[in-house]
């Protein structure tokens, strides 16, 4: 997935700046052909063969025509996928949308303030990227399981009965996702809030406008695209996620990402799973064109 | 030094005068600013008066900056006290106080209007809209900007920009303007424009101002005192005639203007009081007139200022448009013409090499390096400062 952090909302470079004085295009265009070759072979070659396998019927050995709309016919008259395709859409906007907000607040602190607990908080966040995603599934499995942690503090104090069933709810999908995708959107809320000249956030406060009405005014809008790109990022991640949906979800939760392993693995209907495979791809993609034209054309209003 | 505090009788005084000029006071008292060890404002006292256009002049790291961001309110003093107007705003964030800043990189809000940027300030003390069109508006005539308030900053130029920031900071009438370098990002053509226009529009407005530069001709232009900064301290604070005339130290009179500083011997007093003479290397003698602090004693080193502008040069020794005074002779040994002036430097003996400044050297035919020529030191211009 390749999500471009949208470029910093910056002034523009005075208009004065003659072509001449361009840096000189570099003469090497073949050094990205290692990079282009590599997702080709392991991304564009398998998602055609996916398409292919979702239109064509599997006889047990080969793919054999003819075309069909069989598999997506199936999927979308049957109410359980739709339902289960709803729920991935919602929680992945969940997701996205609670990372964004940590996120942003999170790189506020890291971008504008000057404590010293700075690298410290910067290593908490980072280190979800460090270790393993079944690891940190395991981890909120420990926590949230019914003798687990969250439970036994909620009965100590007293504030429930009996242990509530945290492992295999969406809550624990989600929380678990918000926790492998923080860092995504901690960095991409830190480029954003790095491109805001600090200031026009004094000016801002200088004119009378308090904290919060300058975060809003001044700071919000100018930082927008950046978020836009964030949300669509850890959106389109979330779509897809596997591990977290499996181990947390306890099986009580289907995704489309578990949906697509039960049809291949349990029924043995490739086809199918290949369909929602396509569906999995199409949201991520019209989400991302959509969300990013849209960081695009408020970024416009900016320059 | 003339910064001072308030006598307890002056506040009184003040307000009549903040009634006459239009303009309110600012009082700094014992400022002390400190980042990590390194202290950046080291006990300051100073007082802008009403309605007067005060300039912070000083070299980078000098403490004028961070002077102007506790006044502002973007950065809080170790120690002392801010008054505006005789109320103490030390400890107040910025958007509780009446000032407004013109930053040295405009910071005009990208995403919104020309006239919304102008306005920023009026919405945030809840005008009515009809009446902060008109404000704008009025702002932008102001500052030569009229019917612009649809542009977007990035379509406008560095001056128009600073434009927009110079009138996006006056239309709220605040207590005091505050510029924060405003000018170096221009060029000089620009720069020396707006100098005038922001002089001229403070003036009209009787709004009291700080600028914050490091350049020297600006502040002479543009302010009616000068406090120039060392090391966050005032060196000196004085009208541009004082600080150019009677610097109170070598490194004011090294920092404004053109100067030849000479480290001569006191010899006694001089011809008239609060006169030493000074015997300057290679035997001359000299009058020198004692400013500030100094007051050598005889056979102390002391140390001499003289304005290049303020000696003349004579190629021949009958030269009748040069006035009397003390001829030094000398070699010239660099000619330095920038037009409508050319500086000379004449080298008498290794320790004393001048700087003679020769207005409109067109017409006069100056001399070559390698010419004799001789230095003439008219009467009364020979300054000794302090050491």
């Amino acid at each position: 997935m390749t999500v471009s952090v949208a470029r910093p909302p910056t002034r523009k470079p005075a208009r004065t700046a003659p072509a001449t004085t361009q840096a000189p295009r570099s003469s090497f265009p073949w050094l990205a052909l290692p990079a282009t070759v590599w997702v080709l072979a392991t991304f564009a070659i398998p998602t055609a063969i996916l398409l292919a396998s979702s239109v064509l019927t599997y006889d047990g050995a080969e793919l054999t025509g003819p075309l069909t709309g069989a598999n997506y016919a199936d999927l979308f008259r049957n109410s359980y996928f739709r339902s289960v395709l709803w729920d991935t859409v919602w929680m992945s906007a969940t997701v996205g949308g609670a990372c964004m907000t940590a996120g942003l607040l999170v790189a506020h602190f890291l971008v504008r303030s000057r404590s010293r607990l700075r690298t410290l908080v910067l290593l908490i966040v980072i280190s979800p990227l460090v270790s393993s995603v079944v690891v940190r599934t395991y981890g909120w499995l420990v926590l949230l399981q019914d003798d687990g942690l969250v439970n036994k503090v909620l009965l100590t104090a007293g504030l429930i009965d009996s242990p509530l069933p945290l492992v295999g709810s969406r809550f624990a999908v989600i929380l678990g996702l918000v926790h492998v995708l923080l860092p995504y959107a901690v960095f991409t809320a830190m480029s954003s809030l790095q491109s805001v000249d600090p200031s026009l956030e004094l000016a801002s406060r200088d004119l009378g406008a308090g904290p919060v009405t300058t975060f809003f005014r001044i700071t919000l809008p100018l930082i927008r695209p950046g978020l836009i790109a964030g949300f669509t990022l850890t959106f389109a991640i979330s779509l897809g996620a596997y591990a977290s949906a499996a181990v947390l979800g306890g099986g009580r939760v289907q995704t489309l990402a578990t949906l697509v392993r039960d049809r291949m693995v349990v029924s043995l209907e490739w086809g199918q799973a290949a369909a929602i495979s396509v569906v999995i791809l199409v949201i991520g993609a019209v989400t991302v064109s959509a969300l990013l034209l849209a960081g695009r054309r408020s970024q416009a209003g900016v320059g | 030094m003339t910064a001072h505090m308030r006598t307890s009788a002056e506040p009184a005084a003040r307000a009549s005068g903040a009634r006459t000029s239009g303009g309110f006071g600012v009082v700094l008292r014992g400022i002390r600013k400190q980042f990590g060890t390194s202290v950046a404002v080291d006990d300051l006292d100073l007082d802008v008066r009403p309605g007067e256009f005060l300039t912070l002049l000083g070299p980078s790291g000098c403490g004028k900056t961070t002077t102007l961001n506790m006044i502002a309110g973007f950065l809080t003093p170790n120690q002392g006290q801010i008054l505006l107007d005789g109320q103490d705003v030390s400890r107040q964030p910025p958007d509780r106080r009446d000032t407004a800043m013109v930053f040295q990189q405009y910071a005009l809000f990208p995403h919104l209007t020309v006239g919304q940027n102008v306005g920023y300030g009026l919405r945030m003390r809840k005008r009515r809209p009809a009446e902060i069109r008109v404000l704008v508006a009025d702002a932008l005539e102001r500052v030569g900007l009229v019917g612009r308030e649809g542009h977007r900053p990035g379509q406008l130029s560095g001056g128009q920009q600073q434009r927009v920031a110079l009138a996006r900071a006056i239309v709220v009438r605040p207590k005091v303007l505050l510029f924060d370098e405003p000018l170096s990002n221009l060029d000089l053509k620009l720069r020396e424009q707006l100098r005038l226009e922001i002089k001229h529009l403070q003036r009209e407005l009787g709004i009291t101002s700080i600028f914050v530069t490091h350049d020297q001709t600006e502040a002479l232009v543009m302010s009616d005192r000068i406090a120039v900064m060392r090391e966050g301290r005032i060196e000196q604070l004085g009208s541009p005639d004082e600080i150019y005339h009677d610097p109170a130290n070598s490194f004011v009179a090294g920092f404004v203007g053109q100067s030849n500083l000479i480290t001569g011997t006191c010899t006694g007093s001089g011809p008239e009081a609060g006169e030493c003479t000074v015997r300057l290397p290679g035997a001359h003698m000299l009058p020198a007139r004692l400013v500030g602090t100094a007051r050598p004693e005889s056979g102390a080193p002391v140390q001499i200022l003289l304005r290049p502008e303020a000696l003349r040069l004579a190629t021949t020794s009958t030269d009748p448009t040069v006035p009397a005074g003390l001829t030094i002779d000398g070699q010239v040994t660099e000619v330095i013409n920038e037009g409508s002036v050319a500086t000379v430097v004449v080298r008498v003996t290794d320790a004393l090499r001048l700087r003679v400044a020769v207005p409109d050297p067109g017409g006069r035919g100056l001399p070559s390096p390698g010419d004799a020529a001789s230095v003439v030191i008219p009467p009364g211009v020979a300054r000794a400062l302090p050491n």
